[in-house]
């Protein structure tokens, strides 16, 4: 029944993963969550990424297809690398920009601190539970 | 927080209760909604419930105060006391994704003095990688993403 989700990036989804975990390691738990908020503020630079979402991009392809200058998707580009959600690589004489998986350590996080307060939760509720039943009736 | 083997990416919380394995079971998956972080829901109205069937095969929803279901999952495998695994099929853009399985397994283990180390992993985060670009999108709506992390970086601030 479980289905993998396979990438369609010529980079293989296992590369991406590891990639994505080793930065995870690196930048740690909460270096990275803020900065990813930061960058998502802006709304031209969430464009940025909905529009990487496709593939790969040039800077150039990215300034004829959005309603800001070049510098101004250059200037976006570098707040989005340094949050850890694109990054860069050249080929040839270009350089292209892609979503960067690290954006799962992003997810990963949410989780963590989603479950952690369920288990607080969960711990409180079986306590007063414990005293209930110790009781007498 | 985490171990992880190969790609696989998850999240692992633990914590121990003064219960007994099979209270400790049964409250975990019949009250859910008691201990549920409330402002979690997909649902269009309030949540007012979080039913896991006990069975195999059983779903895993939320049923909103206007008594509308919305599905979070199924259960992948019920063995009370001892393990529970439960299927999270709740994408990055916060709706019931059929096609997407992420893995919550639940086991309770018999710890001294009567009590029960419950362990949690989210197995198989990396199946939202593909939905990065749809999780980018939702940090734009209001009950999204934003609150919950806002509060989180906030914390770990």
């Amino acid at each position: 029944m479980a289905r993998v989700r396979h990438d369609r990036a010529s980079v293989s989804l296992d590369e991406r993963l590891t990639t994505a975990y080793r930065s995870f390691r690196l930048t740690g738990m909460s270096v990275s969550a803020s900065a990813v908020l930061d960058a998502l503020g802006d709304a031209n630079r969430r464009a940025i990424l909905e529009r990487l979402t496709g593939g790969p991009l040039a800077v150039g392809v990215l300034a004829d297809r959005l309603p800001i200058s070049r510098p101004a998707v250059s200037q976006h580009l570098r707040v989005l690398k340094e949050a850890g959600l694109v990054t860069e690589s050249s080929v040839g004489t270009r350089r292209l920009y892609r979503i960067d998986s690290a954006g799962l350590a992003v997810v990963r996080e949410y989780l963590d601190g989603f479950w952690g307060s369920a288990l607080d939760n969960f711990a409180r509720l079986a306590e007063a539970e414990a005293e209930r039943k110790e009781r007498p009736a | 927080m985490s171990a992880e083997s190969g790609t696989e990416i998850m999240v692992h919380r633990q914590v121990s209760v003064p219960l007994t394995p099979q209270r400790a079971f049964t409250l975990f998956t019949a009250r859910m909604t008691e201990f549920w972080p409330s402002e979690h829901s997909i649902g269009s109205s309030a949540l007012a419930e979080v039913v896991v069937e006990p069975r195999e095969g059983g779903r895993w929803f939320e049923r909103g105060a206007d008594g509308s279901e919305c599905d979070w999952g199924r259960v992948a495998e019920w063995t009370p006391p001892g393990r529970v695994v439960l299927l999270w099929q709740i994408g990055a853009d916060w709706k019931f994704d059929p096609d997407l399985e992420t893995e919550v397994e639940v086991t309770f283990t018999e710890e001294p003095g009567g009590r029960t180390l419950l362990e949690l992993r989210h197995r198989h985060l990396e199946r939202y990688g593909d939905q990065a670009g749809a999780m980018y999108a939702v940090f734009d709506s209001p009950g999204g993403w934003d609150g919950t992390l806002a509060a989180f970086v906030a914390l770990a601030a």
